[in-house]
């Protein structure tokens, strides 16, 4: 972003791969935004995305094991760069900042 | 161990060549597989081949389309388009759900309305001319009459007749065959304006006694039998066995009816032929003069019906043609297909209701789901405005998609509609890239476009800036009216394709008389100078109903001059004996020629008494059969065999006998009373061309070409013409109806299905919006059979 904060999208990824720790390659990290965020990305947005960050240093990746059941594909293990958790942390702060004395309104609603 | 689990390997090994070798690729080929695989272990294989494919679908756009689904759109209009592209993508699913319904949608409006404009606005056979009028149509005329007619009607510029016969025709050293043809008064030709390709019109000497024979050919014929050559005109050829020099060669449309007419000739005005006054075999067309209208024409033919029984008391009662009618022809064809159009037309349009409203359902899904990413742009300082307008142009995306692919379906849709009807409807044709066609077309697309945008942004601003809260009971309200009015419409489509499907079984359900199943009726034409020679003309029909009876599979078999529901008999006044009838006041009966076999071959029931035989071949009638129509007219409660009747206009006191009595057969249409019928033996008369019925044990179609051989080798002159089941014959008397019901049946179907999507999707909303809620109440310890969510 040209203002140095993520989308949204690239959050949740972020948190993602973070929460699923060793095990986080594509499909696990889909799976963690199913089940936690409610939220099924496309395989296209995904892909895309993770490129993304790849390029951008936010994300670093490791070849993996192939399986039969991957037609023979190896899984890419994923992990947060320093310099992605530093920017995860630099908008949960602006984010927090933001919210400070507004979560009472919420409940109105 | 992974084959059968594994994705489809033929979109996977397209993926695996569109996305390349990338790192990314691969792994993101490996997740899919693996996805699938764990999918497959609980979902049925269709669902899972179809996730898959809008797994693959949505990689491939996000490829083909570039990086970055969430940075915010640029600010113009090209921006907004690839935004539009972008979010449709994400959903690929659902978007071609969406452009699929709209194409159905306009393209069968599309269809239907363009076919109806080429009928209504493009000229029939008659020309558009108000003025030509068909005189008394369904009623026919002799060459006598139709002299004096052009003598006294002083208000039609033009009169003239023709009659649709099969004619042999032999060119060259090609075999003969019989072709549909038309003899036509070569003032008809004038009357409309009609030029030939090739060559010129027939004129007025044409038509001369005496006057060398000339034929006008069609293009088609032109084309298969000459090979296109310039130089036909001039040439001789054989019809119905007589040299004929060709004068023209006729292109398509223009002059029909139908465009299955293959040669025309010129109706001669001999009054020294035999058959110049009885023969009333003419449909008779006029063009009225500038300035007379159609009531002079009118009265006109009823002045003629009192000089023809002034005339001919003897053949005419008093009330001859008074009951006349005349009506523009081009109406009058029109009139028969106006009906069945526009009920289509009204389904078309309901189905196009509900498909929109459908589309307007699906996306109103989908705002459900796009609630974040619009909260978000709008937290991100995006205007109200700018949101709306990227709606309005994803609107447009998919009108636009949609409207190409209904121009895509609608002309092989139209032409198959107007191929569809029978053949009462030559007129029925589409006419493609008519303005009225345009405007429609851009009338339905916007409607749509206002629809497929306006429920997104009413979701959008309804649920802007009024809490959440308020969007979702605004949400929930309005997909529910949506389905509402859907399944309103497509209720009201199923009850008007249930009406039409009882009436057409009603139409079903009428006695046919006869049992068309397995029975096929095959056109013989022998050439003219078989006239001339009564015993060959004898020896061949004969001859050819018993080498079709000796074919495997044949059961029955008989010859007659007119087929039930497709050709009308001559009829024939009726003077029973010893009732001192008054002969202008004689029951009129059709008379119909026909051999012993032909009631048995057709399925006709004996009522009492016997059938004709093999003993009645004189050159006088010695017995005939009679319906029970007929016989009812005549001695009501009584039984008709043994009695005796006169039925020769020309020998009013030479009675024959009755020797049986047969159920009513309906030979004209299904829905007109059967009519009296006197069946005399074709053998006593000289009737050329008749049609050879064939019973078959089982299917009757593979018949046709062993009874063609059987009918060439009964005499080698005689070409068979049309072979046709008399099943098919039957369906044509349905007409449109038949086309129409099932026309009307499979809009209704897809409207209904339509209208089940879109409570699927309002239902599976529903559940995916509660489910959190659901969750947490359950969390909470609330009871898993819900009180009142």
């Amino acid at each position: 972003m040209t203002n140095g904060f993520l989308g949204e999208f690239e959050q949740m990824v972020l948190l993602a791969i973070m929460r699923r720790g060793q095990e986080a390659y594509g499909l696990a990290v889909m799976d963690e935004l199913q089940e936690v965020a409610g939220r099924m990305p496309s395989s296209g947005s995904l892909y895309t995305t993770l490129d993304r960050m790849e390029r951008k240093g936010l994300v670093a990746s490791t070849e993996g094991e192939a399986s039969a059941e991957r037609g023979g594909r190896p899984r890419r293990y994923l992990e947060v760069t320093p310099e992605g958790r530093a920017q995860l942390a630099r908008c949960r702060t602006t984010l927090l900042r933001l919210w400070d004395g507004l979560e009472a309104s919420l409940d109105r609603s | 161990m992974s084959a059968p689990l594994g994705p489809p390997a033929r979109i996977e090994a397209l993926l695996e060549r569109l996305l390349g070798d990338g790192l990314w690729a691969r792994a993101a080929l490996g997740d899919l597989a693996e996805a699938y695989h764990r999918r497959r272990r609980v979902r049925p294989r269709l669902v899972c081949d179809l996730w898959y494919l809008g797994q693959a679908l949505s990689l491939l756009a996000h490829r083909a389309l570039g990086d970055d689904g969430s940075a915010p759109p640029r600010g113009d209009l090209v921006g907004d388009v690839r935004w539009a592209l972008r979010v449709s993508v994400r959903r690929p699913l659902l978007s071609v759900g969406v452009v699929t319904t709209l194409a159905l949608g306009l393209g069968a409006n599309l269809a239907v309305f363009s076919v109806i404009d080429g009928t209504f606005r493009a000229s029939s056979w008659w020309s558009d001319s108000e003025r030509t009028l068909l005189i008394w149509p369904g009623h026919t005329f002799s060459r006598g009459q139709m002299s004096i007619f052009t003598e006294r009607a002083g208000s039609f510029e033009t009169l003239g007749a023709y009659r649709l016969e099969a004619m042999t025709v032999a060119a060259g050293a090609g075999e003969a065959e019989s072709l549909a043809g038309v003899t036509l008064s070569p003032e008809l030709f004038r009357a409309l304006r009609v030029q030939p390709l090739l060559g010129r019109a027939f004129d007025p000497d044409d038509a001369r006694p005496g006057a060398e024979p000339t034929v006008i050919v069609s293009e088609g014929l032109w084309r298969r039998v000459f090979g296109a050559d310039p130089s036909v005109v001039g040439r001789r050829i054989e019809v119905n066995g007589l040299p004929y020099t060709v004068v023209g060669v006729q292109g398509r449309g223009g002059l029909a009816p139908g465009t299955q007419t293959d040669v025309w000739i010129p109706l001669v005005m001999d009054p020294y032929d035999a058959d110049f006054w009885p023969e009333h075999d003419l449909t008779v067309v006029g063009v009225l003069r500038e300035g007379a209208a159609a009531s002079d024409g009118q009265a006109e033919l009823r002045a003629l019906g009192a000089t023809l029984s002034g005339m001919f008391p003897f053949f005419y009662r008093p009330d001859y043609l008074q009951d006349g009618t005349v009506t523009v022809a081009a109406e009058h064809e029109r009139g028969l297909v106006r009906t069945p159009l526009f009920l289509l037309l009204g389904g078309t349009v309901l189905l196009l209701l509900v498909a929109a409203l459908n589309v307007g359902n699906m996306l109103l899904a989908r705002s459900v789901e796009r609630r974040a990413e619009l909260a978000v742009r709008r937290a991100l300082g995006a205007a109200r405005g700018r949101i709306v307008r990227q709606l309005v142009t994803e609107g447009a995306m998919f009108a636009v998609l949609g409207t190409m692919a209904a121009l895509a379906l609608a002309g092989p849709a139209a032409s198959a509609l107007a191929g569809l009807f029978p053949r009462e409807v030559a007129v029925v044709r589409s006419a493609w890239s008519a303005p009225a066609v345009a405007s429609f077309l851009a009338m339905t697309s916007l409607g749509c476009w206002a629809m497929v945008a306006g429920v997104p942004v009413a979701a959008f601003l309804l649920g802007d800036g009024r809490g959440l809260g308020a969007g979702i009971r605004s949400r929930s309200v309005a997909p529910r009216s949506l389905v509402a009015a859907q399944s309103a419409l497509a209720t009201v489509l199923l009850v008007a394709a249930a009406f039409l499907v009882a009436s057409v079984s009603n139409l079903r359900r009428i006695p046919l008389g006869f049992r068309p199943a397995s029975v096929l009726a095959a056109d013989v034409a022998p050439p003219a100078d078989f006239t001339a020679d009564r015993d060959r003309l004898r020896r061949f029909q004969e001859a050819a109903v018993e080498r079709a009876l000796g074919l495997p599979g044949v059961e029955a078999a008989g010859m007659t001059a007119a087929v039930p529901l497709d050709d009308l008999p001559p009829t024939t006044p009726i003077n029973p004996e010893g009732s001192e009838v008054d002969v202008s006041r004689a029951i009129q009966a059709s008379r119909l020629a026909v051999d012993a076999g032909f009631f048995e071959a057709m399925g006709i029931r004996l009522e009492s008494g016997r059938l004709l035989g093999t003993t009645e071949r004189g050159r006088e009638p010695t017995a005939v059969v009679i319906n029970r129509t007929l016989g009812e007219l005549l001695w009501p409660g009584e039984d008709p065999v043994g009695r005796r009747i006169a039925i020769d206009p020309h020998a009013w006191d030479r009675f024959v006998p009755i020797v049986g009595v047969v159920g009513d057969v309906r030979a004209e249409t299904l829905v007109d009373p059967p009519r009296p019928t006197v069946f005399v033996s074709l053998f006593e008369r000289t009737e050329r061309a008749t049609t050879l019925v064939v019973r078959g044990s089982s299917d009757a179609g593979r018949l046709a070409p062993a009874l063609r051989r059987a009918v060439g080798e009964a005499d080698a002159a005689v070409p068979t013409g049309a072979i046709r089941p008399m099943e098919a014959v039957v369906r044509e008397a349905f007409g449109a109806a038949w086309v129409t019901m099932g026309l009307l049946v499979v809009l209704a179907l897809m409207a209904t299905l339509l209208a089940g999507f879109g409570i699927h999707a309002v239902l599976s909303n529903h559940v995916a919006r509660q489910r959190r809620d659901l969750g947490v109440r359950i969390a909470l310890g609330a009871d898993r059979q819900p009180s009142e969510s």
